[in-house]
């Protein structure tokens, strides 16, 4: 009796997983780990340093917000750093500085913070912050540079089989650029690799695939999008008689598939939703890559998803409940 | 067959250090002070005065109407007094306080009962002074009885899903001979045509030990149960064990079963065999200020410090004591209460183990539908109920809620969603009943 109202009273459960955002939040930035590191060896200090400024100046965007409005620091949930890395990884090396702030404005503070702050956002901020910089600095998000390992690369490329890139060296095109001017494209395995030139985080498939089965594993992300995304744009691709392999590794995909199209607050939460969404996503990419000449095809596709998700969610919802009702005979 | 489909909940780490170790003995109190409300059974009134002399087993308080249970002296001694101390539902309640006398003599009018028809049974049931003893706390005579007659099967609940607790499962290994005697009583009286004893999977010991007992009887049988929290949250039990969906807000009796704890039932077969009603029970003692865990047989009535300080608890350092597994038990506000009948387990940790950091914003990350054993969707239900949407709170079916915790275990924005949806359903209670009266129900 000593004891008098000395303990803690909370509701139950007394337990609960260790999981909070932040957990989740820092998992996201280590599966982007392996994209972050080919893009520091194809592109050296520079693609670590825009990653740096993309990471920093979400961080600081979205601190001072939240600081001028008087609202509950959020900083200490990792999602701007999510969101930074992700933006990074979607330009690229070379953009300069005022430009990936200018993005990372657009990405924290007008879709996400301007709408409430994290789970609040319509569409997912770093899609959002790319998809500005693409239209107001078009030159700029196409010209990829060309490092000296580059260039290495593209020479023993043309000493291949694959005797293409050198043409090209200079202006460092990109796949799918080649592929929408009808040009000899880069092997598979290279695409495969990422020994080809693009957005920094993008290029190598296999980078982002080792991320992204990490984060399927550990059950932070659901398989769902990842594999109905690419499974539509690889049959989408054979559908058309195309190289399915090329259009999976080409241009964003995988990083769109495993990272954007899976941010759980634009993606629909029920498992027949993802499968839709997914299924749009693919279907969506595919679409404008074949038949316009529209650059940004994943963009348009994920943001197009993203805005749908709402209607997606109410349907599966209701059929769900249904379901149930009728399970328990309501 | 097992409805896979519906194998959701969560994987808990078990935390049961007690498992393999023998139920405890207490040390007798020198006093006790006996509680007159037990679980969710209405309050006794007092039998027994200042100077009387009692036994054990001896009836003290009497139950008035079918939602009392009977209450007994856990101990031999005498009455010093009547007190009204707090209980747990946060009101005063009436204890009896008797000084031990250390002989734990038994009360002399003690016989087992003499059972003729399912009215002399069920007569018998409610002299034991039993209720839930899985710490749902019903009345365990009134469950039978308003089950009524057409029970075909009998499920026995031996999940004990929560971590830590190992109460049901000591005395499953103990007792796994009375377990069955007790379903083929209950069987015998209520002309139930089968009964399995679900045990999760485990706890094979006890598996083993029911399994052995059965021998020889067609229809009792032991099953083992999924290892997912809460296997023992009465539908899953049900759609595990049977196969079957209990109808929303509908009982197991609309199925035809009948759930019990498996302690009730063994509780009841020793009352059945001796005459010695419920006056004492197991209780899990473990949390990490516990320095030997451990299972102890409590004197109802028993202080809580007397029995932490048994186990070893260093009390300076306490910061949380719950009373129940940490999923659904109920968190109290100092050890100065006495144990009740449903009190299955005391949980002590230091740090406020649960202690929730601020909540944080819903990510819309899906892990609380993923986990809600009964297929809700909680995170949308905890939204409708913060903006007070009677209408998508119905939709979503909250009644089919549970409240077994899952939700608020996973969700990583803090969220106290399985609580806030009990306050939800309340709400939507009182709007029913005030639609009722102003007639103006429009469902
Ligand atoms: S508390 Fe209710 S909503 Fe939450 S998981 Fe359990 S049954 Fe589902
Ligand atoms: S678990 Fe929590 S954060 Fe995730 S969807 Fe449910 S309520 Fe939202």
């Amino acid at each position: 009796m000593s004891a008098e109202k000395m303990l803690a009273v909370s509701p139950a459960p007394h337990i609960n997983a260790q999981a909070d955002t932040a957990f989740y939040m820092k998992r996201v930035c280590l599966a982007l780990l392996p994209a972050q590191i080919w893009a520091v060896y194809i592109f050296g200090s520079r693609a670590l340093a825009a990653s740096a400024v993309s990471v920093i100046s979400c961080v600081g965007f979205e601190w001072i917000f939240r600081r001028m409005l008087g609202r509950p620091q959020t900083v200490g949930d990792w999602s701007a750093v999510v969101t930074g890395l992700i933006l990074a990884m979607s330009l690229p090396a070379g953009l300069p500085v005022y430009m990936i702030v200018t993005g990372a404005f657009a990405a924290i503070v007008v879709t996400k913070q301007l709408f409430g702050g994290i789970g609040q956002n319509f569409a997912n901020p770093a899609l959002v912050g790319r998809t500005v910089l693409f239209f107001s600095f078009q030159n700029e998000m196409q010209r990829f540079i060309v490092t000296p390992r580059m260039s290495q690369i593209m020479i023993n490329a043309a000493g291949g089989p694959g005797v293409m890139l050198s043409a090209d060296a200079v202006s460092g095109a990109t796949p799918l650029v080649l592929f929408s001017n009808a040009r000899t494209l880069p092997s598979n395995t290279e695409m495969f690799l990422g020994l080809i030139n693009g957005s920094m985080g993008e290029i190598s498939a296999l980078a982002l695939l080792i991320g992204g089965i990490y984060l399927c594993a550990r059950k932070i992300i659901s398989p769902v999008i990842p594999l109905s995304y690419t499974l539509t744009v690889m049959a989408v691709a054979l559908f058309w008689g195309f190289d399915p392999v090329f259009h999976l590794c080409a241009g964003g995909v995988m990083l769109a598939a495993f990272f954007m199209a899976t941010d759980y607050t634009t993606s629909p939460m029920l498992r027949s939703g993802k499968l839709i969404y997914g299924i749009g996503c693919g279907l969506l990419t595919m679409y404008f890559r074949v038949y316009t000449s529209f650059p940004e095809g994943i963009s348009t596709a994920m943001l197009f998803m993203n805005a749908l998700t709402p209607q997606i969610d109410r349907l599966t919802v209701r059929i769900r409940l249904k379901r149930l009702a009728k399970r328990r005979d309501v | 067959m097992l409805l896979s489909s519906a194998k959701k909940g969560i994987y808990l780490k078990s935390h049961k250090a007690t498992r393999q170790m023998s139920v405890m003995p207490l040390t007798l109190p020198a006093e006790v002070r006996i509680p007159m409300t037990h679980g969710r059974a209405a309050s006794c009134r007092p039998l027994v005065k200042a100077g009387d002399k009692v036994g054990v087993g001896q009836l003290i308080g009497e139950a008035e109407g079918p939602f009392a249970v009977p209450v007994h002296s856990s101990v031999s001694g005498t009455v010093t007094g009547i007190e009204e101390l707090p209980s747990r539902l946060g009101m005063n309640d009436l204890h009896v306080v008797i000084k031990t006398d250390g002989r734990q003599s038994s009360a002399e009018d003690l016989r087992p009962p003499v059972i003729g028809s399912r009215e002399e049974f069920l007569r018998a049931v409610r002299d034991s002074g039993l209720v839930g003893l899985g710490g749902e706390g019903f009345p365990t005579a009134l469950k039978l009885d308003s089950a009524g007659q057409a029970i075909d099967s009998l499920l026995l609940n031996g999940a004990e899903c929560e971590p830590f607790v190992t109460s049901d499962h000591r005395n499953m290994v103990a007792y796994a001979r009375e377990l069955v005697q007790g379903a083929a009583a209950l069987m015998r009286y209520l002309s139930i045509r089968e009964t399995l004893i679900g045990v999760q999977a485990d706890k094979q010991d006890a598996l083993d030990l029911i399994a052995a007992q059965c021998e020889g009887m067609d229809s009792i049988n032991a099953a083992p149960l999924s290892r997912i929290f809460p296997a023992g949250e009465e539908t899953l039990l049900i759609r595990e064990l049977r196969g079957t969906e209990l109808p929303l807000g509908g009982r197991p009796a609309d199925k035809n079963i009948l759930v019990l704890n498996v302690s009730t039932v063994i509780k009841l077969e020793q009352y059945l065999v001796t005459g010695m009603p419920l006056v004492s029970r197991t209780v899990t003692v473990d949390g990490d200020v516990i320095a030997r865990p451990m299972n102890v047989e409590v004197p109802i009535g028993t202080a809580m410090g007397e029995v932490l300080r048994f186990c070893g608890a260093d009390e300076g350092s306490l910061r949380k004591l719950i009373a129940g597994g940490p999923m659904t038990g109920t968190a109290l506000p100092d050890t100065g209460f006495y144990t009740t009948k449903t009190d299955n387990a005391l949980i002590c940790f230091s740090a406020y183990r649960a202690e929730r950091d601020r909540e944080t914003a819903c990510i819309n990350c899906g892990r609380c539908i993923d986990s809600c054993p009964e297929g809700l969707l909680p995170g949308l239900l905890f939204k409708a109920w913060r903006e007070r949407d009677e209408k998508a709170l119905r939709d979503g079916l909250l009644s089919a809620c549970s409240g077994c915790g899952c939700c608020s275990y996973v969700c990583p924005a803090r969220k106290q969603i399985s609580f806030e949806l009990g306050l939800a359903k309340q709400f939507l209670m009182k709007k029913e009943s005030e639609n009722a009266e102003g007639g103006s129900d429009e469902r």
